[in-house]
């Protein structure tokens, strides 16, 4: 153990597979999907009408059921998950004793709250909005913290960048614990139709929990999602001090850009390559010692088969025994919040000792000949996982988490 | 980079050069001609198409970072291994309004498919990143009314890493606030898109460069709305050429931030 290690010791999350840790390890293991018809708003219109939906998200015991309920769906996601985060790790009751800072990866801060107001008649898209906060600053204001808060947006990387930023606080001394993560809550009319209308939805509207399927040669395109997760990080010394239950080391980040377009992969697959090969250097970890890979594998042909050769090219012949699922298989593909689910994924895998299925793989896409999970969870010892995320813009980032 | 425990602040301060330093302020009708002619990178001209589904903030970022590379005739220079950080203010809003307008008459077929690749908060840095061909991270950050004084704190996060040859720290927002009429595609009133361009270089801290330095003091938890860090008083003591500039600055939730720029690194 290095003295600027971090850790996991609190989780929060809300998913299309459940909201509490116990529940979300279940359904994933289980090889449940998420993935439902949208019933929120008309989808007859729209190109892909199936979506991972978040259930009702609970009300924090700090905050009055009725307040709650009044607040945008970000509002409640990130407080949800922030507040159960903090209670996990134990410093829910002391968290005005140390300074606890913030780093929310989201993207759809102001669009969603114009979008959400436009569509119900309001007008703040055409109001003066220079005193208002982010997200980020409510669910600090409200939870009570004292140290910074940022929001990071790197599209489906986000979370990935969360996670760094706050591991690296933690080591300059600028916060004691961190709040890190991404949320998003992005089933709504407008983003359906946006990434709709860029056809890189799945149109396979007549049977939802069979639409995400990464890797599958039938696949024809993501399902979007919404929920996140959010971490609490803090010195492993002082985690193993007090005795939290620590989930995982943060053990490596990478992150490059392809500089290639800003919606396609790069067909060079060296960037990204280049970021897995940061976070497993920053992890001090051979590629030969990665027991589990969350792939970013949205369930596009393009992208599928991108990751898989930066995959091939990483593990070498250890490929074909390290396991690759996509748990976008089943939850849908959470965008911002996608990385800290995945994430998520990761340290369930350590926890239970099993690596996650990607359901509905039935026909591998013979492009992507990686060491699948089809269909079923897989026991195995898991003590070192890499999760991908890459993301519009170019981003490409890679986190290593490892068994403390 | 110097990482230090500095008198005023309770944990590490993070100190660093500023190689390049560039401003922009732009008026609707100059933005008209950015979006098609933002500068040249590398000697030539940018496409005319590279911009066209772009926000109006990220044509001003793209700019102010070209005009910064002009000034220090940095044309031949390869920002490959940099990073990109890039904090807009109200980011997309145009866009949106005219998003909006569109699904509510036309429903799901009304809605660009360039709306959220080229309006979401990635979306400036990674056109930056695109435009110079820089690999390393690019990430966007807020989008909301403090995003000048969180790109500061992330910037220097990035920085004290030590892991970067370089950074390019790009804010941009409207002054005054961008206010759309609705459906007339342009804003109630005047207004002027602000931008600036900081090269942070952490390799290189003895070279007579400016310097920046942030710091993070949490001890305050007095009003949760206060924040005068603005982009324009920022832009302001940029464009004062000659001048050391400091300050502390609130950012929304009571925490301060303090900001040097010295006119020399070695005091």
């Amino acid at each position: 153990m290095s003295g600027s290690d971090v850790c996991i010791t609190g989780v929060g999350a809300a998913t299309p597979l459940g909201h509490a840790y116990r529940t979300i390890a279940d359904n994933l293991l289980a090889g449940r999907s998420g993935v439902r018809r949208i019933t929120a708003f008309p989808v007859d219109d729209h190109p892909s009408q199936v979506a991972g939906v978040v259930a009702e998200i609970p009300s924090p015991v700090s905050i009055a059921a009725a307040d709650f309920a009044a607040l945008p769906k970000i509002d409640q996601l990130a407080l949800w998950c922030c507040a159960t985060a903090l209670e996990d790790a134990g410093w829910w009751k002391n968290r005005a004793v140390v300074r606890v800072g913030i780093v929310l990866g989201t993207a759809a801060d102001w669009s969603a709250l114009w979008e959400t107001d436009g569509l119900r008649g309001g007008t703040q898209i055409y109001e003066p909005q220079q005193h208002l906060e982010s997200v980020v600053h409510r669910t600090r204001r409200r939870l009570q913290l004292s140290g910074p808060g940022v929001s990071v947006s790197a599209a489906c990387a986000s979370g990935n960048y969360a996670l760094a930023l706050a591991r690296r606080w933690l080591r300059m001394g600028w916060v004691d614990v961190c709040l890190a993560g991404g949320c998003d809550m992005a089933v709504t009319p407008m983003t359906v139709a946006g990434f709709g209308n860029l056809r890189a939805l799945s149109r396979r509207n007549d049977d939802p929990a069979a639409a995400s399927r990464p890797f599958d040669a039938d696949r024809d395109g993501f399902v979007v999602g919404e929920g996140g997760a959010m971490f609490v990080l803090e010195p492993m010394a002082s985690a193993r001090k007090r005795s939290a239950r620590i989930y995982a080391k943060v053990a490596g980040c990478g992150a490059s850009s392809d500089a290639f377009h800003m919606v396609i992969p790069s067909s060079d697959p060296q960037p990204a390559i280049a970021a897995v090969r940061q976070a497993l250097v920053d992890a001090r970890v051979d590629p030969a010692d990665v027991d589990y890979v969350n792939a970013h594998a949205t369930s596009t042909a393009v992208g599928d088969v991108a990751e898989a050769k930066v995959l091939e090219t990483i593990f070498e012949s250890s490929i074909e025994r390290i396991p690759v699922s996509s748990t976008k298989s089943m939850t849908g593909h959470l965008l911002t919040g996608a990385a800290a689910v995945e994430a998520l994924a990761c340290i369930i895998a350590m926890d239970q000792q099993a690596a996650p299925p990607t359901i509905n793989l039935d026909h591998p896409d013979p492009e992507c000949n990686l060491c699948h999970v089809p269909h079923q969870a897989q026991q195995r010892a898991i003590r070192t996982t890499i999760s991908n995320s890459f993301g519009f813009g170019g981003s490409n980032t890679c986190l290593v988490l490892q068994a403390a | 980079m110097i990482a230090t425990q500095s008198s005023s602040f309770a944990a590490a301060t993070v100190k660093c050069p500023i190689a390049g330093i560039g401003t922009l302020r732009a008026d609707a009708d100059q933005l008209v001609k950015l979006r098609r002619q933002p500068g040249v990178r590398a000697g030539k001209p940018f496409s005319p198409a590279f911009l066209k589904h772009a926000d109006d903030q990220t044509v001003a970022a793209v700019a102010v970072v070209a005009q910064t590379i002009a000034k220090q005739g940095w044309d031949d220079r390869s920002f490959r291994d940099w990073g990109v950080v890039a904090a807009p203010i109200l980011f997309g809003r145009f866009g949106n309004e005219a998003a909006l307008r569109r699904f509510v008459s036309e429903g799901a077929w009304g809605i660009s498919p360039h709306m959220i690749p080229h309006h979401s908060l990635h979306a400036v840095a990674g056109t930056i990143s695109q435009a110079w061909q820089i690999h390393g991270p690019n990430f966007g950050i807020s989008g909301g009314p403090g995003a000048a004084a969180e790109a500061f704190l992330v910037a220097a996060t990035m920085v004290s890493e030590n892991n970067l040859p370089g950074l390019w720290l790009v804010l941009t927002g409207f002054d005054p606030e961008y206010i759309p009429e609705k459906g007339a595609g342009k804003p109630t009133q005047p207004t002027t898109c602000l931008a600036a361009a900081l090269a942070l270089t952490p390799d290189n801290p003895s070279a007579g460069l400016p310097s920046l330095r942030v710091g993070c003091e949490t001890q305050h938890q007095d009003d949760p709305h206060s924040s005068d860090f603005s982009l324009r008083a920022l832009v302001n003591h940029l464009e004062c050429k000659g001048n050391d500039g400091h300050g502390q600055w609130r950012m929304p939730g009571g925490v301060d931030f303090d900001w040097q720029i010295e006119a020399e690194t070695q005091r």
